[in-house]
Formats: structure tokens, sequence, C-alpha cells
């Protein structure tokens, strides 16, 4: 596992030298393929990220087996009868197992050819789960809806690119018809894509045959009847193709509309040169991988790409965004990032216990380079997706982490004692952790509903809220440290104080961001729909953080609390913010979601008791000693 | 005794017994909410005076004014006109604007809808969106002109939808356009885009919400006091050497 990783570090920094110091290597098809830009679910993305959501999605991983998704998916294009038996699709609960009758295994993947034996099944399943009411679903339910749909996915692909291959089903036995549709004697049956062309040009046939009696129809016009009928059957079978790699055509029609390769060989009829030579294209470029050419496909699909390309930049579509998504899908900053995050951690807390100064040299190097790291991938997604990084839940994991690494930076460059690195990577960590949970659901970059879709208050907005976050969380760490340290009975008072202080400024920092931001979205409301406040549970979260904290400063102020309270305090309003981060988020329980909050909920449930523990131990003391 | 009383009500400890109560609400506010839907949990919690339990417990607007008030004696007796609580002064001045603003709000926001098909004008507004409930009369006229919903390229997801409407009041007649996050201010009224759908022919309507909020200003001034007063007291903490955990 570690070694793959490895492996694709060095790939992706060969990838980033190459691309900037070699820019006419030659590359290999699969690498040409993986660049091809895909319109999927509203956005324009590589095909290398295309594959890694459409596996990601069924088998909750991006690689199966010792398969990259995007080999995966070449072959589910390309060869698509020697995926069929590849486990791909992972079920998430042992009761959908049960019922679709499938064998018991460990790990509950199955392969494309069980599950298809038991699809009307699934279907029935997925249709009740759908209609079912949003409180009453089963996680069962959530897993039924998100296979079948899976299933339907994989189905439509792997019949992307029939429509270029020989079908017998298509072949013409009739001498006369295969006179009149130009197909000459002894070739393999025709494919879709032949017969519609030479369709395309017969188009008054049909309707002369019709008004015929059938009597007085000839064989080879029955003939053509029939097989004019399974060509419109497999035209509307075949709409809504999920292949959407041609970027429009040259024709009114298909100028500018982004098309699947279904699209463009049902539409041959409208002769759109373009289009044709774009499926010429892809047959060829089939042809080529079947037949084992990987430098012929190689040189097809550096045409298309080219060729697809230069049409996206003409309808306004920013094609250096497709490499950097692809060096950004391969490079899984965020993952070196939470390693090096987890090793600093390990040396901050070994620094004290062994007082080798190199450890905190280290741990102080660990963080800097998992920053660094940590910056690039929050830079390469600003510059894909041309967004701020917070508009959906991934992002805020990724974004907080971040301004909590800021944050600790702060500390320890004022205090010099180990606190910012303790907090620092233990939160980065943290954070990086359960964002690759969340990047389970699909395309993280994935686009905006209407609402959200403002982007100056937005950003204002979000990023001070989640700065808030970030200091009342980083805070509620240093609330940890405290109350241990105070436990542990043997630090000097000198080592308390300064972590009180810390703990002060922290806090106060995170009352003062969590103000402004939901300032600033009443603001972003009242601009938006005429109020300030709504008593929207988002909205309750974040004032509950605030009255919390306010409450903390009142007592402390009072004299009703210690620092000990205050570091207590602190520990609570992290339950406070994630309560108001997840919390607020499970209130409104989603049928989609289902299966992934209730993981979540329990995840929720063990953190707040292991707080609740923590708190109890910490603070049994608290009365012998005061 | 009445100085005392005063002293007490002035005091740190009903604030902070304050916050927490109202801590409290807004969680149970919250929770109420997801299980019987907004409207009953503003009507029983966010907008009452009492909650409507045997116990007659203060509701979010009597806690308000509550707070209201320790937090005008706090201004006058405990924060006395130093310097070092200039932004302290503010915060909570900010804070008494807020709640003010607030308090304006629950007693004089009107929300109304309009429902119109292209070509359609209005002078009234519905309670609800479906337009069942008795209607207003509104100082002017909406026509909608056209209404129009962007999806993202091929996909059913939407990117934006917008009004074009024509305002004829007693100013003469002007169109503006009503997108997502872009309202329509006219004469106090907010006119912003709510929703779309499909009246009984099958034509497609837009749904324009009316806000008139007259505590606006007050929650502008009650936030820019906020800020000002949390840098001010930020520079004047920050810009001395002692800590304020060990002044405390």
């Amino acid at each position: 596992m570690i070694r793959t990783r490895y492996r694709q570090l060095l790939i992706s920094l060969l990838l980033l030298s190459s691309a900037t110091l070699m820019p006419a290597a030659p590359r290999n098809w699969l690498k040409e393929f993986g660049l091809l830009p895909i319109l999927d679910e509203g956005r324009i993305k590589p095909l290398d990220s295309f594959a890694r959501q459409t596996l990601q999605q069924i088998s909750g991983k991006s690689h199966l087996g010792d398969e990259s998704a995007l080999q995966w998916l070449a072959r589910l294009l390309f060869s698509p009868e020697t995926t069929r038996d590849d486990r791909m699709f992972r079920l998430r609960t042992d009761d959908l197992v049960a019922s679709l009758v499938l064998p018991q295994r460990p790990d509950r993947t199955f392969t494309f050819n069980e599950i298809a034996v038991h699809f009307s099944e699934l279907q029935k399943l997925a249709m009740t789960a759908s209609e079912r009411e949003g409180g009453r679903t089963t996680p069962g339910d959530a897993d039924a809806i998100r296979i079948f749909s899976g299933f339907l996915a994989i189905h439509r692909l792997s019949a992307s690119l029939h429509w270029s291959r020989p079908d017998s089903a298509l072949a013409v036995t009739d001498p006369n018809l295969r006179v009149r549709l130009g197909l000459s004697k002894g070739t393999p049956p025709p494919s879709y894509f032949d017969l519609r062309h030479a369709f395309s040009h017969l188009g008054g046939e049909i309707e002369r045959i019709r008004i015929l009696p059938p009597a007085s129809r000839s064989p080879a016009d029955q003939a053509f009847l029939s097989l004019g009928r399974i060509l419109m059957e497999t035209t509307e079978m075949n709409r809504s193709s999920p292949l959407v790699v041609l970027p429009g055509g040259s024709v009114q029609r298909t100028k500018g509309v982004w098309l699947s390769t279904w699209d463009a060989a049902v539409t041959a009829a409208l002769a759109d040169p373009v289009l044709h030579e774009d499926l010429v294209l892809w047959r060829d470029i089939r042809i080529a991988i079947e037949g084992q050419n990987p430098t012929e496909a190689a040189s097809i699909l550096t045409r298309f790409r080219k060729s697809s390309l230069s049409r996206m930049t003409a309808i306004g579509g920013r094609t250096q965004a497709l490499t950097l998504e692809v060096l950004y899908n391969r490079a899984n900053l965020f993952f070196w990032a939470m390693i090096l995050y987890g090793l600093a951690m390990a040396a901050v807390l070994l620094h004290p216990v062994t007082g080798r100064s190199w450890l905190y040299i280290s741990s102080t190097a660990l963080i800097g380079c998992g920053f660094l790291l940590h910056s690039g991938g929050l830079l390469l997604r600003f510059l894909i997706t041309r967004r701020p990084p917070v508009t959906n839940m991934y992002e805020t994991f990724l974004f907080v982490g971040w301004i909590g690494i800021l944050i600790a930076m702060a500390i320890e460059w004022t205090q010099k004692n180990n606190l910012g690195w303790i907090s620092g990577s233990f939160s980065g960590l943290l954070f990086l952790l359960i964002s690759r949970r969340y990047a389970m659901g699909g395309d993280t970059m994935g686009q905006l509903a209407a609402v959200l879709n403002t982007h100056l208050w937005l950003t204002v907005h979000v990023l001070t809220i989640t700065i808030g976050y970030a200091a009342c969380v980083v805070g509620g760490i240093i609330g940890h440290v405290y109350l241990i340290q105070r436990k542990t009975g043997r630090m000097p008072d000198q080592t308390l104080r300064e972590t009180g202080r810390t703990l002060y400024a922290t806090l106060a920092f995170g009352l003062l961001f969590t103000t402004l931001g939901t300032l600033m979205g009443g603001i972003w409301a009242d601009l938006s729909w005429g109020r300030f406040w709504g008593w929207d549970p988002k909205e309750n979260g974040a004032l509950v953080i605030i009255l919390w904290l306010a409450i903390l400063f009142h007592a402390r102020l009072a004299g009703r609390i210690g620092t000990a309270g205050m570091a207590a305090g602190a520990v609570i309003s992290i339950i406070t913010v994630v309560l108001a981060w997840f919390g607020v988020n499970l209130l409104g329980v989603g049928l989609h979601s289902y299966g992934f909050i209730s993981e979540v909920n329990k995840a929720l449930f063990i953190f707040l008791f292991l707080e609740i523990l923590f708190l109890v131990l910490a603070m049994r003391k608290v009365k012998g000693k005061t | 005794m009445i100085r005392r009383t005063l002293l007490l009500l002035a005091s740190l400890e009903t604030t902070i017994g304050l916050l927490f109560y109202l801590t409290i609400l807004v969680i149970a506010g919250t929770l109420l909410q997801s299980a019987k839907g907004l409207d009953f949990a503003q009507e029983t919690v966010f907008h009452s005076w009492f909650l409507p339990w045997p116990i007659p417990l203060p509701g979010m607007i009597l806690t308000g004014v509550f707070l209201a008030v320790n937090l005008l004696l706090a201004l006058f007796i405990r924060l006395s006109l130093r310097s070092r609580h200039t932004g302290v002064i503010m915060i909570h001045t900010g804070l008494l604007l807020m709640l003010g603003g607030g308090f304006i709000a629950r007693y004089s926001v009107q929300e109304s809808f309009i429902t119109l098909a292209a070509g359609e004008t209005t002078d009234r507004s519905g309670l609800d969106s479906k337009s069942s409930r008795p209607s207003q009369l509104l100082p002017f006229s909406v026509k909608l002109l056209r209404f129009q919903v962007h999806h993202y390229p091929g996909s059913q997801m939407a990117r934006e939808y917008e009004s074009l409407v024509e305002i004829t009041s007693a100013k003469g007649k002007t169109q503006a356009l009503i997108r997502m996050n872009r309202p329509l201010r006219v004469q106090g009224y907010t006119l912003y885009q709510n929703s779309y759908g499909h009246n009984q022919t099958g034509k497609t309507v837009s749904t324009l919400s009316l806000v008139k909020n007259p505590g606006r200003v007050f929650f502008y001034l009650a936030s820019f006091l906020l800020v000002l007063g949390i840098v001010v007291h930020f520079l004047i903490v920050f810009g001395k050497k002692r800590s304020p955990a060990e002044a405390a």
C-alpha cells in the first residue's frame, strides 16, 4: 500500500518535471486517455477523475486490485466483457447481501454478472427504498439505491462504444438490401455506426415501404423495415449515454453542445463532418486497443485530444485545468501531508519524554513540509475549480485543517514550547483523516447549488466562519493539553501558565472569527433574501458556539472559573463546533446519504463519550487541588 | 434594596445564567425544528414570550428582553467610561442594537409571496407560496416578463434562476432582473427569487418572496459596531504587555 503510494509520488514528481522540462516526450496511450475531457455531473473533468469517481462510487476504492481506476475504465469501455467477473461492486450492508441472495463474503464485493442475475430484485428494492419517507429508511435502502444506480451506470458505460462494434443482430442476409446499403459480401456484420450512416441516405425509403400494403413488400423491404426497427430500438436504449466526450460538432445543432459518442452516432443523419471524424477516431482507438497496438492507440488518442481541446477552448473551456487535475489526482498531496503531520505528532510527543532537541527540530520540519503539501493541494484545487476552497463538507475539512496549522504556527512562533506543534500536528492529522471519508462521496469538485453560487459573500462568510471553527478546535486541543499537563502534576507552574495564556488567546481568536463569520452570514442572507436570521440549524449551530465562548469569557471574568475551568470549557467548545458542523447536517437526514450518515452518527457518539470521559477523569482531582 | 437588585440584574452572573438559558433554548428549538418543522419551532420557542408548557418558562423574546436589560444596566453600572473598556462598550452597545433590531423584526417583518406566469401582473401578495391565504395590497404592481432556469451543462442541476420583472408604481415603470442572491429592492420591500414550478395549466411559474424589514438598519449598525468594538478591544488587550488572563 505504502509502496504504491510512494511510487505514485515519484510518478507525480516525474510528471511535474517532465511537463515542465520535456513537453514533447512521447506519452503512452493510457496517459493520453486519462487527460481527455468528459462532461460529467455538470462539470468538465479529465477521464482520470471520472474513472476514479465512478469506481469509488461502486467499490469505495480508487483502485481495483493492482489496476488503477483509469485502466479499469479503459477495459470497461474497450473490452467490457473482460470486466464482467471483476469484483467491482462493494455492498455496505449485510441486509442487501441477504435480500439479493448473494453469497456471503467478508468484504461483500460482487461482480457485474453476479448482480445481473438478481437485477430485477435489486430494482424492486431500490424502487421501494426511494419511495420511502426520509425518516424511515434503513442503511440497506441507501445501499440498494447506490448499487442499483451504480449497476446501471456500469451497464451504460460498457455499452458506450457498442455503436462501433460489428453486431450480428444487424447482419444483413438479403442480397438486394445489402446492395442497397452499400455493404459488400463476406465482410463481418455491420456496426450500428455503419448502418446508421447508410440509413441516413435512405430517409425516404421507410416512408415508401410503410405506405405499401404488407403483401406487396419485397423480402428486401421487410428486412429493411425490421433492420430499421432494431436501429430505432438501439437508438432509444442509448439515449443519455454517460460517455460525454465530444465537445460539439460543426453544424448548427451540434455546435458548442457536449455530446456522448452515442449522441454523435445517433445524429449521424445530421452529416456533421467533425462528429463523423470523432466517431471514426474513437472506433479506431477501440480497434487499436483491442488489437494490442498501444503505439497506434496513443497516436490516435493524441489526434483526438488535440481536436477536442481546441473545440473545448473555442467554447470557453479551460484545458489547462484538465492537466492540473490529473496532476492533482496522481500527486495525492493531502495524503502525504497527513502522513507528515502524523510523523510530526510522533516526534512532538516523544520530545518532552526523551528531551532530544533533534526531535523538536524534526517536528518543525515535518509540519513545515506537510503544510507545504497541504497548501499545494489547496492551491491546485483553487486553480482547477477557480473558486474559494470551501464549498462543500470535504473542502471545509481541508481548509479548517490548514487554518489550524497556521494558527499552530503562530502559537509556536510566539511561544516556542511545543504547544503549537502538538495542537497543529494533531488537528492537521485529524482533519485530513476525516476528509478522506468525505472524499468517498464522489466528485469533490462538483458544481454548486444555485443558492451558493455567489462568490464574494460565500467566500467572506465561509472563510471567516471556518477560521473561527479552526481556532476553537485548536483551542480545544490546547485545553486537552492543559488538563493533561495539570493532571500529571509534574509540570512547572510556568509551563501551565503559558499553556493557559495561549488557550485564552486562541479561544478569543475563535470567538472573534466565529462572530465575524456569523455576522457576514447574516449580511449575506439579508442581501440575498432580505433577512438576517432565520433560525436555520446551521445558523443556530454557529450561535451556540458564540454563546458558549461568551459564557466562558464572562465566567472567567467573574472569577467563577479558573484556567482549568477555561480548559474544560475549551474541550466542550470542540464539542459545540463538531455538533454545529456535523450534528446540524445530521438533523436533515437525507435518503441518499443515510448509510454514510449513520456511520458519522456512530462516530459522533463515540467522540462525545470519549470527551466526556476525558473531562471526568481530568477534572476529578480538581477539588483536592484548588 | 433597589441598589442590590440593580447590581444583581447587572451582574456577570446574571449574564452567564441568561446566556446559558439562551443556549439551551437555541438547542431545544433546533431539535424541535428538525422534528416538527420551522414554523412550529418559531411559534413555540424562537418567536415566543413564554414556552407553552405548564411552567411558564421564558421563551426567546422574553430572554432577549432580560438580556437587553442586563446589558443596559451593565453598560451603566459596571462598564464605566474608561478607555480600556472602549471596545467592550462598543461590542455591548452593538449587541443591544442587535437585540433591538431583532425585536423590531419580530413584530414588523412582513413576508409574503407572489407567484406569476410569464405575462401576468399582480399588485397583491399572498401569505404563503400557494397564495391561497388572504392577500395584501402592495404599493406597486409586478409583471413577470420572462422566467429562465440555467442548468449546468449536461445536468439537471440548476445553476441560476432569474425572473425579468416590470415594476409599476406611482414613480413610473422600471424593469429589473431578479436572480438567485440578486434581489430587487423597491420601496422598502426586498423581492427575491424563491422558487419556480408549474401552475394548473402546466405553465412555468416563478415564485418571488417579498420581505419588508424596517429593522434592517439596526442590524447593519449593530454589525458595524460589533466588528469595530472587537477590533478596538483586541488592539487594547494585545497592545498591552500583560495578558488578560493575568489581569482578570
